[in-house]
């Protein structure tokens, strides 16, 4: 199965909102749309799922156009919500139903998700001791009664319900707590363990990091950066190096002429240009009688990446 | 654009969860039980106090009349009570000694005089006091019943020649069409009910549609799932699926209601007496204009209903999806009501015009149709042909609208901001590209 983007655009009025994107999936895995607010992640988004007209591009998913029926999509969207007032089983089953899930079918998946996304509770009312009349069966909950945390994992579920193929999960983080972070996180790689294809969109540069393979930075429309993230990491070499010593090593810093990011309690952040330069300021150390604790050198984090690129366009206006 | 199969993937199982969660819902059903307790305690409380008002119609409240004639025809009390027994055990005076200065709670004076011009009846009553207007009504109708009967006595005239000449007679002016027998012949009074009647079923069903179509469309839109949604439905499906369910939900809502009705009357008529309320109804104006229709129209009236609904619940779909919140409801409500009223109003006048461009304009202008069309060829007005036209030229309104809303209903579910005017969406809809 390949996931192949050629050529994407879409104008509005005189304004470009996606300039000509490409980018392919040839196997399993977890490709990430960064960009800034309005860079047109969520335009690209739509149009590669076919709710969106494009301009012109196509989507080939195993060589043949991406539509409803010949691709199995689940999708967590950017704005999410829930109908508030009808019951969440009769909303999952509706979602099921809509993706050709059949209902005994669908039932088993719901509570599949429900046990993992740990909302079994809200799904499927238990009874209750209520004094002297006995047990008595509660109510079955309605969106609005959720915490916005327990809607989001109900959505995700939606998402998920179809057993899809491509999986497409627009700031599937955002608003989380820790603890429902970590479930969504061991669920997107159990999904992808189980080969699934995933386009994900976020801020979150250490979520997408720890994901994704492929990477493509849209800035005001354009991708501004594409490829395998560990390649352009090694393209931008091991520039960032950690030190932590004993005592004050200013002066050797600027002997050295290593740029200085921050400094807290002899625990230093420096920017290299190489690694020859990061060995030089080791060696002044080291002749100098400085005991070095920590010594890292290691690529740009994804984030300092994304703040480079985009950063640039951005200072220029 | 052109519309596939595909556009209406998925509108029966957007049909079945809308109509479902309607019948589901808390609101819907406490209305409808309160709808149907009332309609069912109605067809009772009818038959009591109607059946009192019967009772009471036996014989009049009214204890004494006091008879001033003072024309040379005798008219005698077991005249009018001839005319009118509910006056049976009314005393009447034509002492005029015994006249009072006032009329009393359950007093009236009949006094018939002459002058050069001719004769006058004159009824006098306390309007305060506890004969009511319609007692009056009887009374004048008995003694002047009485009075043209003593005219025609005065000259000696036989019982048999005297009945002959009281023989109530009608005179109906009919068309050319009912003359060659090609039409009925309807007087205005029929006209006027028969469009007045059907004015006010499509007006019931267009503002209830457009009630909860509009509420259905907001409330999923500003639930923020149309994005979900859109991954497995097409916009057209989603529209097409919710019109349909509350069409059904509607038109089963209103069946119920007859059906509850038409029950409670059975039932009732076991225990009570039900005749007060049959007689009304057997002798309304409404009733008896109606009846003239043949039964073999109500398919007309079915379909042109089926029409007008369908063009306002697609109106009301896109003004819906122009709100972005529950608060802009209303104002969506009010541009659907505002224009259904106008409709409405427009042919409430129009029995008052008669002229075959009148029935034609009405019968082919888009809106307007929808409440004339039917009317017009009823009233044999128009042909079928002019009818089958009407039904085309609606048919074609519902896909432009329908057209309409497949083309911005996803640019206006994606749209968030201040209600859009219609000027706004046409804008959007002129755009290229604005298909999806």
């Amino acid at each position: 199965m390949s996931l192949i983007v050629s050529d994407l655009w879409k104008k509005y009025g005189e304004k470009t909102v996606v300039d000509h994107l490409s980018f392919s999936m040839e196997k399993p895995g977890v490709y990430a749309l960064l960009g800034t607010n309005g860079a047109g992640k969520t335009t690209a988004i739509r149009m590669i799922l076919g709710m969106l007209a494009k301009d012109g591009g196509e989507v080939l998913w195993n060589g043949t156009p991406l539509h409803l029926k010949s691709c199995n999509v689940g999708y967590l969207a950017e704005e999410r919500g829930l109908y508030p007032k009808y019951p969440l089983m009769d909303q999952l089953l509706y979602f099921a139903s809509l993706r050709d899930v059949p209902r005994e079918q669908a039932k088993e998946r719901i509570r599949h998700w429900a046990k993992k996304l740990e909302v079994e509770e809200y799904l499927y009312p238990s009874s209750s001791s209520t004094g002297i009349r006995g047990k008595k069966k509660e109510k079955p909950k309605l969106a609005d009664q959720l915490s916005k945390g327990n809607q989001q994992k109900i959505q995700f579920m939606i998402a998920l319900l179809s057993d899809p193929e491509l999986i497409v999960l627009d700031e599937p983080m955002s608003g989380l707590d820790p603890v429902n972070t970590d479930l969504f996180k061991k669920i997107i790689r159990e999904e992808i363990d189980r080969g699934k294809y995933l386009i994900m969109s976020s801020h979150q540069m250490a979520t997408v990091e720890e994901f994704c393979t492929d990477i493509t930075i849209l800035d005001r429309s354009k991708a501004v950066l594409q490829g395998n993230l560990n390649e352009i990491k090694k393209s931008y070499g091991r520039v960032n190096l950690s030190l932590k010593t004993e005592t004050d090593i200013s002066s050797y810093i600027e002997q050295s002429g290593v740029a200085l990011l921050s400094e807290k309690e002899y625990e230093y952040r420096l920017k290299v240009q190489n690694e020859d330069q990061a060995n030089a300021l080791l060696g002044l150390l080291i002749q100098n009688g400085v005991t070095v604790i920590t010594f890292d050198l290691s690529e740009p984090s994804l984030h300092e990446i994304f703040v480079e690129k985009v950063g640039e366009g951005h200072e220029m206006e | 654009m052109k519309w596939n199969k595909k556009d209406f993937t998925g509108t029966g199982k957007v049909f079945s969860f809308t109509l479902f969660q309607q019948l589901k819902s808390k609101a819907n059903l406490v209305s409808f039980a309160i709808m149907l307790i009332l309609i069912g305690a109605s067809v009772p409380v009818m038959a009591f106090f109607m059946g009192d008002k019967s009772q009471s119609a036996e014989f009049s409240t009214l204890e004494k009349v006091y008879l001033s004639n003072e024309t040379d025809y005798e008219v005698k009390p077991e005249m009018i009570q001839q005319e009118d027994p509910s006056f049976a055990q009314t005393l009447f005076i034509w002492d005029e000694s015994q006249f009072p200065e006032t009329l009393g709670e359950r007093e009236a004076k009949v006094s018939i005089a002459e002058d050069a011009t001719g004769y006058r009846i004159l009824l006098s009553y306390d309007v305060f006091g506890e004969v009511k207007e319609e007692e009056m009504s009887r009374l004048q109708s008995a003694v002047e019943k009485a009075f043209f009967n003593a005219r025609y006595q005065s000259l000696d005239i036989s019982e048999e020649a005297l009945s002959l000449l009281s023989t109530p007679f009608d005179i109906t002016v009919e068309t050319e069409g009912a003359y060659t027998g090609e039409g009925e012949s309807y007087d205005f009074e029929s006209r006027f009910w028969v469009q007045y009647v059907y004015s006010i079923l499509v007006m019931i069903v267009s503002l209830f549609s457009s009630i909860y179509i509009i509420r259905i469309v907001v409330e999923e839109k500003s639930s923020k799932l149309v994005e979900l949604l859109m991954v497995s439905v097409k916009p057209l499906a989603l529209i097409v699926g919710k019109i349909l369910a509350v069409m059904v939900y509607l038109f089963g809502t209103f069946i119920s209601w007859i059906g509850v009705y038409l029950i409670s009357y059975g039932i009732t008529g076991l225990f009570m007496d039900v005749s007060g309320i049959k007689n009304a109804v057997l002798s309304s104006d409404a009733f008896s204009s109606l009846t003239h229709i043949d039964p073999l129209l109500i398919p007309v009236v079915l379909i042109s209903l089926l029409l007008g609904y369908l063009t306002f619940s697609i109106l009301s779909g896109i003004f819906g999806t122009a709100c972005s919140s529950m608060d802009e409801v209303e104002g969506a409500n009010t541009s659907v009501t505002f224009l259904v009223l106008c409709v409405y109003l427009i042919t409430c006048f129009l029995p008052n015009f008669s002229g075959e461009w009148v029935f034609v304009v009405s019968s082919l202008c888009p809106l307007l149709s929808i409440f004339c069309a039917p009317v017009q060829y009823v009233l044999g007005n128009i042909g079928l042909g002019l009818l089958v036209l009407s039904w085309l030229i609606q048919i074609g309104v519902i896909y432009l609208l329908a057209r309409l809303c497949a083309k911005i209903y996803f640019d206006l579910l994606m749209y968030r901001g201040s209600r859009l005017k219609f000027r706004q969406i046409l804008t959007i809809a002129k755009r290229k590209g604005a298909s999806k």
